[in-house]
C-alpha cells in the first residue's frame, strides 16, 4: 500500500523568521523557530551563550571574543542593570569614553546581529525581546531603544518569566497554574501563570529589579573571601575587585556539586587561599533566598491564591542551579519543582516561539500583566495611581485636568511608576506639559489625558483640550531622545522598502539623527518666530518639510544633506534657544497641579 | 455577530461576522459600551464567572495586538484601544462593587457617590469597626481562616440579597447593600 501525501493547506505560504532575543544581565542568547525545532545562534566561538560583556578599544569586543583573562578590568559587564537606575544616564568607561546604557547596548545589539547573519546567512531584523518582568516602563523602552537604534524590528517585548511559561507550556505541554521563579544575574522575577489549551495568562508577576545572582557573588566576597582573610573592601583596587567577584562566582559555582575545596585567589597581589565549605556558602545565601521566597508569597497573597491552587514552580535563569533555592521552595512550599529545560536558554526559546506565533499566526494568545502602578504626582508630593499593578495590558485610563490659578496657560503632570505612596520613592518617567491653554478662571479649562499602556508595557499619552477640542502635544518629555514610538517607525521604514545590499544600521542612523533635528525646531517653534528674520524662517520650515519628505523614503544621503543645511541655519541662534527655553521651565505659569 | 453595518474602512454595509467585515476583511470596533453589552451577558449581579471568562478570552483571541502585527496601523490602532477596552470591562464585571454601579446606572438609579455619607446605618459602622478590631487581633493563621471564611458566607448573602433587589427593582435598598459590601471587600483584601 502505498502512503498518500497528504498537502497540509498553508504548505506553500512563506514562513517569516523571527528571532528570539534573551538580553540577560550576565549572558545573552539568540534562538529561532525552524520548521518544528528552536534553534540556538552560535558565535564565532560555537558558543549560545553570549557573556553580556563589553570591551571598548580601537574596536568593539563582544561576548565571547573578549579575553577575558587581559581585560577584565576594562570590560563593561552587567550593563542590564543601569536601565533601573537611568537608561541614559552617560557613564565614564575605561578609555574615557562616555556612553548611556542605551548607547553601550546598542552596540551590543549590533554584534548580535552580526552574529545571527554570520550563523544563518541571513540578515534577520524581525525579533521579540524578553525583559525582566518587574522591569519599569522607563528601563523597558530603554532597551526597546537600544534594540531599535541596531536596527532590530522589535515585534514585542515579552517578560522573561512568561517567555519561559511560553516554552513550558508549548514545548512541555504543561497545563495548570505555575509560579515561575525567574532569578537571573541581576533581576528576581516570579510570576503566577494560568497555562490551557491555547491560553497563557498572566495572574500576577513581582520581584526585585536590584536582587540577581551577582548580590549572590557579592555576598560570597564580603561574607566568606574578605572576611575570612580579615581584608577591607576598601583596601582593594577596582580592578582587582573585578577579578574578585569572578572567582567569588566560581567558588559558588564549584560549592553546588563539592562540599568542601580551596581556592585560591590573588589579593592586592599576594597570593592567599581560602577554605570553603558547601554550608558555609548556604548560610552566607540564605537571607537573599529568603528574601526572594517572602517575595513570592507576597504574589500569591495579591493574586488572592491559595497554594494548594498552585501546581508547580517553574524555574529560570542561571542563578536557580543554587541547590538551596530548590531546597528552600520546597521546605517553604512542598510543590514540585520543574526544570527540564536550560534554566539560561529556555527564556529566549519561549521568546522565539511567541516570536514565530506573532509573524505567522497562532491560535494560542498571551495575555500579560504590567508590573507597577503606574500614576502622578498630585499636590502634597504624593502618588495618584491611575492604572493599578497587575492590569492585563494593554490598558487605556482617562483623566481630565483643569488649571488652580486664575489665567493659569499651561499644566504640568509628573508621571509615575510604583507602589509608594511618596511620589519621590516612585519612578519618574517624565512629565507632560500641557501648554497653549486659553486664559480662562481656574477650575475652569478642561483638558482629557490619556495614559495607554500597550502590549509592550510601553506608555503613550495624548491630551485633549476639552473646550476648544484642540489635541495637545503631549509626548511624554524625559528630555533625553526619541520616543519608542518614532523608533519603531523609522526602523520599520528603512527595513521596509530597504534594498537588499543597503546598510540600514547608518540609514537608520541617520533618519534618528533627522528626527531629533525637526523634534527639536518643532519644540522651538515660537522661539524661531521671535528671534529669526522671515527669509531664515522660511527656509528653515522649507528644509524641515522636505526632511520629512526624505524621511518616508530610504535616500541616506539626501537626509544627511538637507540636515547639514538644517544644522547650517539654526546654528546662528541655537544657543539663545537653549537659554530661552530654560528660563520658560522655570517660569511661574507652569505649576503642578490638582485634577480635578 | 451583527449583520449590516458599515465599515469605516470600505464604506460598505456589509455583513460582519466575528468583528471582520466580510467585504474588505478589516476589524471592525466593538459598538457596546456597557460591560455587560460588551460580553453579550445577562444584566444579574450574580454572575457565572467561567462563562464571563470564556467570553472575555474569545473576545481577547480577536482583538488582542499580538494578533495584528503585521497588520496596517488604522487597525493595529482598533486593535489596542478595543482590547484596553474588553480588559477594562472585564475589570468592571469581575469587580462587586463596580459591578453594581454599573447595573444600577443602567436602571437610571441615581448614585451619591460621596464616600462620607456611607454610614446612615449606625448600626452597620458598629458592625464593620468590630470585624476590623478582630482582624487587627489575629494572632494564629487557624484564627484568620476562620475569619476569611466568615467574611466570604457574609459577602455571599450579600450577593444573593442584592441580586434580589436588583430583580424586585428596589435599587436604594441594593445601594445600601453595596456600601457593606465594599467594606467586607477592603477587609478581606487587607487580610494577609
Ligand atoms: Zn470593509
Amino acid at each position: 500500500m502505498s502512503l498518500v501525501n497528504i498537502e497540509e493547506p498553508n504548505k506553500n505560504q512563506t514562513i517569516s523568521k523571527c528571532l528570539g532575543i534573551d538580553f540577560g544581565t550576565t549572558n545573552s542568547v539568540c534562538s529561532m523557530k525552524l520548521d518544528d525545532k528552536v534553534i540556538f545562534i552560535e558565535d564565532s566561538n560555537k558558543k549560545t551563550l553570549i557573556p553580556t560583556a563589553l570591551l571598548f578599544k580601537k574596536e568593539i569586543v563582544v561576548g565571547n571574543d573578549i579575553d577575558f583573562k587581559k581585560n577584565i578590568q576594562d570590560c563593561v559587564f552587567s550593563i542590564k542593570r543601569n536601565f533601573v537606575e537611568n537608561p541614559d544616564k552617560k557613564m565614564i568607561l575605561s578609555n574615557n569614553l562616555e556612553m548611556s546604557p542605551v548607547e553601550i547596548s546598542k552596540e551590543f545589539f549590533l554584534y548580535l546581529k552580526k552574529m545571527t547573519k554570520n550563523y544563518l546567512k541571513e540578515d534577520l531584523s524581525d525579533c521579540v525581546l524578553t525583559v525582566p518582568a518587574y522591569f519599569d516602563e522607563r528601563a523597558r523602552s530603554g532597551i526597546m531603544r537600544s534594540a531599535l537604534m541596531a536596527g532590530f524590528n522589535v515585534r514585542r517585548l515579552i517578560n522573561e518569566p512568561t517567555a519561559a511559561a511560553f516554552a513550558y507550556g508549548l514545548d512541555e505541554k504543561k497545563r495548570g497554574s505555575f509560579l515561575v521563579y525567574d532569578l537571573g544575574g541581576g533581576t528576581f522575577d516570579v510570576s503566577l501563570l494560568k497555562l490551557k489549551d491555547k491560553l497563557f495568562k498572566v495572574v500576577g508577576t513581582s520581584g526585585d529589579a536590584n536582587l540577581g545572582g551577582d548580590d549572590f557573588d557579592n555576598l560570597i566576597l564580603e561574607e566568606l573571601i574578605l572576611k575570612d582573610l580579615k581584608i577591607k573592601k576598601e583596601d582593594i583596587a577596582d580592578n582587582n575587585l573585578k577579578v574578585l567577584l569572578k572567582e567569588a562566582k566560581l567558588i559558588k559555582e564549584k560549592s553546588q556539586e563539592t562540599k568542601n575545596f580551596t581556592a585560591s585567589l590573588i589579593i592586592n597581589g599576594e597570593k592567599k587561599e581560602i577554605n570553603v565549605n558547601s554550608f558555609k556558602i548556604d548560610e552566607i545565601l540564605e537571607e537573599l533566598v529568603e528574601k526572594t521566597i517572602s517575595i513570592t508569597s507576597e504574589l500569591l497573597n495579591d493574586c488572592e491564591a491559595e497554594i494548594n491552587e498552585i501546581d508547580g514552580f517553574i524555574l529560570v535563569g542561571g542563578s536557580t542551579r543554587v541547590k538551596l533555592i530548590t531546597k528552600k521552595l520546597e521546605e517553604k512550599f512542598r510543590k514540585k519543582i520543574f526544570n527540564e529545560l536550560d534554566p539560561d536558554h529556555v527564556v529566549s526559546h519561549g521568546a522565539s516561539l511567541h516570536g514565530f506565533e506573532l509573524l505567522n499566526g497562532s491560535d494560542n494568545l498571551l495575555l500579560d500583566v504590567t508590573p507597577l502602578s503606574l500614576g502622578i504626582e498630585t499636590m502634597g508630593g504624593l502618588m495618584e495611581k491611575i492604572i493599578p499593578r497587575n492590569s492585563n495590558i494593554p490598558i487605556v485610563k482617562e483623566q481630565v485636568f483643569t488649571t488652580n490659578e486664575n489665567g493659569q496657560t499651561s499644566i504640568k503632570i509628573s508621571v509615575l511608576q510604583g507602589e509608594r505612596e511618596i511620589s519621590k520613592n516612585n519612578t519618574f518617567l517624565g512629565e507632560l506639559i500641557l501648554s497653549n491653554l486659553e486664559p480662562k478662571p481656574a477650575g475652569i479649562p478642561r483638558v482629557r489625558v490619556r495614559f495607554s499602556l500597550d502590549a509592550d508595557g510601553i506608555l503613550f499619552v495624548s491630551a485633549i483640550d476639552e473646550s476648544t477640542g484642540n489635541e495637545q502635544n503631549s509626548v511624554i518629555k524625559t528630555g533625553i531622545d526619541l520616543s519608542v514610538e518614532e523608533m519603531k517607525k523609522i526602523v520599520e521604514s528603512s527595513i521596509e522598502n530597504a534594498k537588499e545590499d543597503m546598510d540600514t544600521r547608518s540609514l537608520i542612523e541617520s533618519k534618528i539623527k533627522a528626527t531629533r533635528l525637526i523634534n527639536e525646531v518643532n519644540n522651538a517653534k515660537i522661539e524661531i518666530q521671535n528671534l529669526c528674520s522671515k527669509k531664515d524662517i522660511e527656509k528653515i520650515y522649507n528644509i524641515t518639510n522636505m526632511l520629512n519628505n526624505e524621511l518616508k523614503k530610504n535616500n541616506k544621503v539626501e537626509i544627511d544633506n538637507l540636515v547639514e543645511d538644517l544644522n547650517e541655519i539654526t546654528k546662528s541662534f541655537a544657543e539663545k534657544i537653549v537659554n530661552k527655553n530654560f528660563k520658560n521651565f522655570v517660569g511661574k505659569d507652569i505649576d503642578i497641579l490638582e485634577q480635578k | 455577530m451583527r449583520p449590516n453595518q458599515t465599515c469605516w474602512y470600505c464604506q460598505k454595509r456589509t455583513e460582519v461576522i466575528n468583528f471582520q467585515c466580510q467585504t474588505c476583511n478589516k476589524i471592525q470596533k466593538i459598538k457596546e459600551a456597557n460591560p455587560y453589552d460588551i460580553f453579550d451577558t445577562e444584566k444579574t449581579f450574580i454572575l457565572n464567572f467561567d462563562d464571563l471568562e470564556e467570553k472575555f478570552l474569545k473576545l481577547q483571541s480577536i482583538f488582542h495586538p499580538d494578533k495584528f502585527v503585521n497588520a496596517d496601523s488604522n487597525q493595529k490602532q482598533i486593535s489596542i484601544a478595543e482590547s484596553a477596552k474588553i480588559n477594562n470591562a472585564y475589570n468592571v464585571l469581575m469587580n462587586n462593587v463596580d459591578r453594581l454601579k454599573v447595573l444600577l446606572d443602567f436602571y437610571g438609579f441615581k448614585q451619591d457617590d460621596k464616600e462620607g455619607k456611607s454610614f446612615k446605618d449606625p448600626d452597620l459602622l458598629e458592625e464593620i469597626m468590630d470585624l476590623q478590631s478582630k482582624c487587627m487581633s489575629i494572632e494564629h493563621e487557624n484564627e484568620k481562616q476562620k475569619i476569611k471564611n466568615e467574611i466570604k458566607l457574609q459577602i455571599g448573602s450579600l450577593e444573593n440579597e442584592i441580586e434580589k433587589n436588583i430583580k424586585e427593582k428596589v435599587f436604594s435598598k441594593a445601594q445600601d447593600l453595596s456600601i457593606k459590601l465594599s467594606y467586607l471587600e477592603k477587609i478581606r483584601k487587607d487580610l494577609k
